[in-house]
């Protein structure tokens, strides 16, 4: 089985630690009852001691009391509160560090602060009975067994409270939440893994769609003795497409992020290859304002896009129409529009299951989370316009 | 008397290829119309009276299926595809042939064969084997809802089934609200919550489906009627005695 455990001087992920942001309560971002916890809460109680002790030495001597005995005030201070906030803590941080199975540690860590409760009492009693003889009263009070013994526990609960029992619910609730942090993340992992396999799947079938294959394949066939020319233009187009984005499929594999005119210059070629085929029924314009072109872009989304456009847009319109693609940036976006004049949504088409749009927004989601957003509308000229506000990203 | 062809392809290289092979392998063959989109091969089935129909399958305006549905019973059709293959070769043999793109001469010869021998008989109804094909073509039609096509202002928008925080009926319309904006569709609830995943998303009420992550809590009010409240939106909900159940266990 593989070993979870998360290491004992390293902060705890963000969603497993107690502590908040605040810097002075950074302690609780380390694992509970760890070297590291222990010191920077040893640090940070210290200072309140110490500033305690500090002032109660001053109060000391300023009612009169000698320079050693308010030193002395001071020392005792110190001493009894900084072992009763330390020294179940330490003991339970000499357990964990021995990195033991949970149980026994669990068991270990409840004896190693029982253990601190005791010691804690002992020095209380010796630092609380230097200070009663340094001011000069007496704690020798007359008091009744019960009395004594509800005493007592106060005093128990006091130390318990301050010595560590108060992480002691967060030391025990530390395996659960790891477990739960964990689970959350290997499910993210597996998910996300899932979706890189999709959008891998798209991007094949992008790639080799057959329609557009061997209906390309069917007119340079068509053309080869009546028009040559034509045939071996539209070659050349297929080639220039096929040549623009076979080689990418691999280079992307990585998911690495392309540009924005890289992306432009595929869906140009791709759009030259329906030009041949479609005639004057296909205008297109693609381009790239200012230096949107250099920005980055994850690859054959939008591809996807300019295909839709062609196969649910313009083939189905007698007469055809045009296509325009443009890229531009706004403020701290990017704006991509694929604009078409085709038949638009009809009635049918519409509430779809549209699998294709789908899958662009999942590979939207998957690398820009929430900071990405896919619009589709009918545009004024009668068709659909789909636009997609990016983040910007650079494309290094 | 000679037979009378009819092809219809949009593209106009294959279109003429097509023609040029039909009369180098069938000179006996008329072609009496020549069209460029469905619709012109509709009205070419009223005017030229074609024995024989060539078909491209995917066609601007009405599509080859649609025009031969409407030659069923008066013509002999042949599609042609780039890639159904799959879906059409199961009739190969029937009353409705098929070519595949690119057209080949062999091929093409067999086509003629066939329909030389079926051109004795009168034409057979393929309205039947031409729905099936349908069916075939477009497999995804019970797939669950992705988007939803609806009216915002004077434009239409496609809106991701995932952003819907609910669904509300008036009278003509139902309302598609999402946490930024609200469009409208025609579609009734009843069917487009037929095709909603129902584990997302709940009817609560005769006019509500709400998507079930958004629900903040439900609460009833002095006159006992029972009401949600979102997250992400101000829009109280009201929910019914039955919608009011499947929040128990929750």
């Amino acid at each position: 089985m593989q070993e979870s455990r998360p290491s004992l001087n390293r902060p705890l992920p963000a969603a497993v630690a107690v502590g908040g942001p605040r810097r002075w309560l950074s302690y609780r971002t380390y694992p509970v009852f760890s070297w590291p916890w222990v010191w920077r809460r040893a640090l940070l109680f210290g200072l309140l001691i110490v500033a305690w002790g500090g002032l109660s030495g001053v109060m000391h001597y300023a009612e009169g009391g000698s320079g050693r005995d308010a030193a002395l005030v001071f020392a005792a201070f110190v001493f009894g509160t900084g072992v009763i906030v330390n020294i179940g803590p330490f003991l339970a941080a000499i357990v964990r560090h021995r990195r033991m199975p949970a149980r026994r540690e669990r068991a270990l860590v409840l004896v190693a602060l029982g253990v601190g409760l005791a010691l804690a009492f002992l020095a209380d009693m010796q630092s609380s009975a230097l200070l009663a003889e340094l001011s000069g009263t007496s704690f020798e009070r007359e008091l009744g067994a019960g009395a004594l013994a509800i005493n007592l526990l106060v005093l128990l609960v006091i130390y318990a409270f301050v010595g560590g029992g108060l992480a002691l619910r967060a030391y025990l609730g530390e395996e659960r939440r790891l477990a739960d942090y964990q689970a959350e993340r290997e499910f993210q992992r597996l998910q996300s893994e899932k979706l890189a396999a999709d959008q891998q799947l798209a991007m094949l079938q992008a790639q080799i769609e057959p329609h557009f294959l061997f209906n390309t394949l069917a007119t340079v066939r068509s053309s080869l003795r009546g028009d040559p020319n034509h045939a071996e233009a539209t070659l050349d187009a297929l080639c220039d497409y096929l040549r623009a984005t076979i080689p990418r499929l691999r280079r992307d594999e990585t998911g690495a992020l392309s540009t924005v005119e890289e992306q432009l210059e595929i869906c140009r070629r791709y759009l030259a290859v329906m030009k041949q085929r479609m005639g004057e029924r296909l205008d297109y314009e693609v381009h790239a304002e200012g230096e949107a072109g250099a920005l980055g872009f994850p690859p054959f989304i939008l591809l996807s896009l300019v295909e839709n456009a062609i196969r649910h847009g313009l083939e189905p319109k007698p007469g055809g129409g045009r296509i325009d693609v443009a890229a531009r940036r706004e403020n701290e976006h990017l704006r991509v529009s694929v604009e078409d004049s085709g038949v638009g949504f009809s009635p049918e088409s519409g509430s779809g299951s549209g699998v294709g749009l789908d899958n662009i927004r999942r590979q939207l989601k998957l690398r820009y989370g929430e900071g990405a957003r896919l619009r589709l509308e009918s545009s004024p000229a009668g068709g659909v316009r789909a636009i997609m506000i990016l983040p910007l990203e650079s494309a290094s | 008397m000679s037979t009378r062809i009819l092809v219809a392809e949009d593209e106009r290289a294959q279109r003429a290829e097509l023609i040029r092979l039909l009369r180098d392998r069938w000179p006996a063959a008329e072609l009496v119309a020549e069209c460029e989109d469905g619709d012109a091969a509709l009205a070419a089935l009223e005017e030229a009276r074609p024995d024989v129909l060539f078909l491209d399958i995917r066609m601007p305006g009405a599509s080859g299926i649609d025009v031969a549905r409407a030659a069923s019973g008066r013509a002999h059709v042949v599609l042609i595809t780039a890639y159904e293959e799959y879906a059409v070769k199961a009739f190969e043999a029937g009353a409705l042939d098929y070519l595949l793109k690119p057209v080949t001469v062999p091929r093409l010869d067999a086509a003629i064969e066939r329909l030389r021998a079926r051109l004795a008989e009168s034409p057979p109804r393929i309205d039947e084997l031409l729905e099936r094909l349908e069916n075939q073509l477009r497999p995804q039609r019970e797939a669950p809802l992705n988007w939803i096509t609806a009216t915002c202002g004077d434009s239409v928008r496609l809106i991701p089934v995932e952003e819907v925080l609910f669904l509300r009926a008036s009278d003509k319309y139902v309302r598609v609200v999402t946490a930024e904006d609200e469009a409208i569709v025609r579609t009734p609830l009843k069917e487009l919550g037929e095709r909603l995943d129902p584990d997302r998303f709940w009817r609560i009420h005769r006019s509500v489906i709400v998507a079930a992550e958004a629900v903040h809590r439900i609460e009833r009010d002095e006159l006992g009627r029972w009401h949600a409240r979102l997250r992400g939106h101000d829009e109280v909900l009201p929910v019914s005695e039955s919608g009011r159940s499947l929040f128990r266990g929750m």
